[in-house]
């Protein structure tokens, strides 16, 4: 382990045991001022180096990455394109493309990482989202 | 904004259509008023409210940033924070927040008449609850995502942390325990559901295992294929209930029933979260989601009448056989989560702010996603009221009489409330069920409600089946409320025990993990079975009592929210939080007052546990029967410590709130806002910078 990667790694364990703690996340000084170049804090990502990413790679997502192509001249254009936004908002909002995301957010982010198999991201998503409270009375 | 008389003139209009159908259903006083009004009135109170109130809060009171770069896009890492298409948000913001709390508690209100519980869950979340999520999301997302106990130690002070803390702990146990107890009282002695819920954990197993290995994360075509096999679970509990030889293994009774539902949320908090958990989530969202479109629809499409009068005499009298107590507090107490709950400021603080891209959208997911709810809520009254109203109290009140007499208590009571045992034979005939009579907690009463609309809507004759659809699907989203609780619950157990003992705090220790699993199943368990074993139905007193502990959250929020913006510098916009707050603040107090030393020992708790008292040492109560007396004594009391405690809370956090103010407005030194840096966002490129323009 490099001195950086062991640098990154002690920062990601800070990150997460303050995030799980629920204690003080801005007064440890962690976000307080941030160093240049760490945004990204994914547990596979070691290399501090990469966050400095342009700036599309940061814009959120849009609802589809790309256009199905059309059937025919017998769908009207605007009922294709409501049906292909629907199709993809409900990719999206059900968590169905996530793995897609998370592919994007790799090569953009840290082009030449290792990403996880869509199983081991699976899990690790499911594991992170219900440590917290997301669900109501 | 540009000036625009078109624009305008169309708001004058929805402003009219909405007053004009509110006040229909305020004066109407007749034979049924058509459900379309009550559609009518709520969509055109929230339009309003929406477009004018909550936009001016937002300008004036919160000052969104739009140029401000969100929590999700400094600390974006691909897992919680990650800035998300504001549409999707929204989506898991609401069924987030949307829960079982909006169907049961207008049903149970209805005791008073559609009136007092209509005109309160339009009110109270355009004014409150509306108000509340969207000022609390706004607060945490100025603060990096922090949660409302963390915002109520950085804000106020230890006490206002400690406060939030204990609160959300205590609403959680008992939010469980009278949840698992709607769903025993919807499952006892009706073996097509009890076997039909019972299928749902093998089916939630079997997707559980597809998502993760068969196919990893295609949770789409796992979602569909374990719906389908629902509406087997559905079909297979009518083949359940035809057999004799199975039908006996699944007539359990209440006891029974409780039993199931703690082994349930136990091995739900102990068991890895891909194998029970998660999978039966998606299913149970998918469900939630799909029929709350299915009934606004079949509502619309159908129009039902309402039968429900406006206002019955319990409203005057406080005695309603569901649950006794006065209009006032009881009816938002009983409402509250359709109008304002507390619980939904754990959710829009701490897990939605980590995925707005803009703060803008604060308006439209916080303020928007509770009016939404509060639709819901609206329609749980279409579907509660359009039964007879004679219907209604059967299946809701149990007298503990039997059937001759409890319909002829009923029928006295007017020519409104006319039903027969016939009547109630042939509705239970119809919905596939022994009996209807004293089925309470409010869920059977709706799932007949939903049954009539959508048989009558999109297939007649199906009845018996669509009741059983109604009753698995408010199960199944009960189901995730009780076992996410119990996680969380378990988590923040731990959290507070390593205080006394380090090593029972870790959350990755398998036994540590059971030890707090039992302690915490074994909180809510003990309110759940004092429900079972009550011979009244229980949810007399555990329904008030989660609507107390929930409007106290509620209460810590809007303090927290209070103080933020009085030291925003905003002192003289104070009122838009601080309004519901001081009505909350009325209500709670009331209601815990109310239901600890009220003299009617049907009421209070501190006198219902001293009349049983009284007949043990009469001597009216057999042997046998003396030690679930005295443990019901002890429940009572425990109950009137509960509620005492909900009050002293709400009013510690208040007051330290008002400290501070006090501190604030004469000069003296307060903890300093929290409110993270400014820093320019790089999102939303060419859109932001022409409006910036």
């Amino acid at each position: 382990m490099t001195p950086d990667e062991a640098r990154a790694r002690q920062r990601e364990d800070e990150f997460l045991a303050l995030l799980r703690q629920g204690g003080t996340v801005s007064s440890g000084g962690l976000f307080d001022a941030p160093e240049p170049g760490l945004r990204c804090l994914l547990p596979e990502c070691p290399d501090p180096a990469h966050a400095v990413a342009p700036l599309p790679a940061l814009l959120a997502e849009p609802i589809l990455p790309a256009r199905a192509v059309h059937p025919g001249w017998f769908v009207p254009n605007l009922l294709w394109r409501t049906l292909w936004l629907t199709w993809g908002f409900v990719r999206q909002i059900s968590g169905d493309d996530a793995y897609e995301r998370y592919l994007g957010h790799m090569t953009r982010m840290h082009p030449g990482r290792q990403p996880m198999t869509r199983a081991e991201h699976f899990a690790w998503r499911q594991e992170q989202k219900w440590n917290r409270l997301s669900r109501c009375c | 904004m540009k000036s625009n008389p078109l624009g305008k003139l169309i708001w004058v209009v929805v402003a009219l259509v909405g007053a004009w159908a509110f006040g229909s259903i305020a004066t109407h006083r007749g034979e049924s008023i058509n459900a379309i009004w009550f559609v009518m009135a709520a969509i055109c109170v929230y339009l309003v409210a929406y477009r004018f109130y909550s936009a001016w809060i937002c300008a004036k009171v919160l000052v969104l940033d739009e140029t401000r770069a969100t929590p999700a896009e400094r600390f974006n890492n691909g897992r919680d924070f990650i800035p998300t298409n504001k549409w999707v948000t929204f989506g898991h913001h609401f069924a987030a927040i949307a829960g079982p709390g909006p169907l049961i508690g207008p049903t149970l209100a209805m005791q008073f008449g559609y009136l007092p519980g209509t005109i309160w869950i339009l009110v109270g979340s355009v004014l409150g609850g509306c108000v509340q999520d969207m000022v609390i999301m706004f607060c945490s997302t100025r603060r990096n995502g922090r949660s409302l106990g963390q915002m109520a130690r950085d804000e106020l002070g230890p006490v206002g942390g400690w406060a939030a803390l204990i609160g959300t702990m205590m609403i959680i146990i008992i939010l469980i325990a009278v949840l698992g107890l709607v769903i025993v009282k919807a499952m006892q002695h009706d073996p097509w559901a009890t076997s039909t819920v019972v299928a749902t954990i093998p089916v939630a197993v079997l997707i559980g295992l597809y998502m993760r290995s068969i196919r990893p994360g295609r949770v789409l075509e796992g979602t569909l294929i374990g719906i389908a096999l629902l509406i087997v679970c559905v079909v297979g509990g009518f083949w359940v209930d035809q057999t004799a030889a199975v039908r006996s293994l699944f007539d359990w009774d209440a006891k029974t029933c409780a039993w199931f539902v703690m082994i349930y949320g136990f091995a739900a908090a102990v068991l890895p979260v891909w194998l029970l958990l998660a999978p039966r989530d998606y299913l149970s969202t998918f469900l939630k989601v799909g029929v709350v479109v299915m009934l606004a629809v079949a509502i619309v499409i159908l129009a039902p009448e309402v039968k429900m009068p406006a206002l019955t005499e319990f409203a005057r009298t406080g005695m309603g056989p569901i649950f006794k107590g006065d209009l006032f507090p009881f009816v938002f107490i009983t409402v509250a989560c359709g109008a304002i709950s507390g619980f939904h400021a754990l959710v829009s603080s701490g897990t939605t702010p980590k995925l707005l891209a803009n703060e803008k959208e604060i308006r439209m997911i916080g303020y928007g996603s509770m009016a939404m709810e509060s639709f819901v809520a609206i329609m749980a009254v279409v579907a509660a009221s359009i039964l007879d109203p004679g219907v209604y109290f059967a299946i809701n009140a149990d007298f503990g009489r039997s059937a001759e007499e409890t319909v002829a208590m009923i029928s006295a009571w007017g020519p409104q409330f006319q039903v027969t045992v016939d009547q109630m034979k042939a509705l239970a005939v119809e919905m596939g069920l022994p009996s209807l009579f004293a089925r309470t907690g409010g869920a059977p009463s709706l799932a007949v409600g939903m049954a009539s609309i959508f048989s009558a809507t999109f297939g007649g004759g199906l009845m018996k089946f669509w009741y059983h659809f109604a009753i698995m699907f408010e199960v199944l989203f009960i189901l995730t409320t009780l076992d996410a609780g119990t996680r969380v619950g378990r988590f923040m157990l731990q959290d507070l025990g390593k205080h006394f003992w380090p090593s029972f705090g870790n959350v990755s220790s398998y036994p540590m993990t059971v030890l707090a699993s039992l302690i915490f199943v074994a909180a809510w368990g003990y309110f759940l079975w004092q429900g079972v074993t009550d011979p009244q139905g229980g949810i007399r007193f555990l329904w008030p009592l989660f609507g107390i502990s929930n409007q106290l959250l509620a209460g810590i929020a809007l303090s927290v929210a209070t103080g933020i913006i009085i030291k925003m510098g905003k002192l003289r916009y104070a009122w838009v939080t601080g309004l519901p707050l001081t009505w909350l603040a009325v209500v709670c107090t009331t209601a815990a007052a109310t239901k600890v030393f009220s003299p009617n020992p049907e009421i209070g708790f501190w006198s219902g546990a001293n009349a049983i008292a009284d007949r043990i040492a009469s001597g009216a109560i057999p042997a046998d029967k003396l030690g679930d007396a005295w443990a019901q004594v002890i429940a009572f009391r425990i109950d009137a410590a509960l509620a005492l405690l909900f009050a002293i809370l709400l009013w510690v956090v208040i007051l330290d709130m008002l400290r501070m103010t006090l501190r604030f407005t004469s000069g003296r030194p307060v903890l300093p806002l929290s409110e993270a840096q400014y820093e320019r966002t790089q999102l939303g490129g060419q859109k932001l910078s022409t409006a910036l323009h």
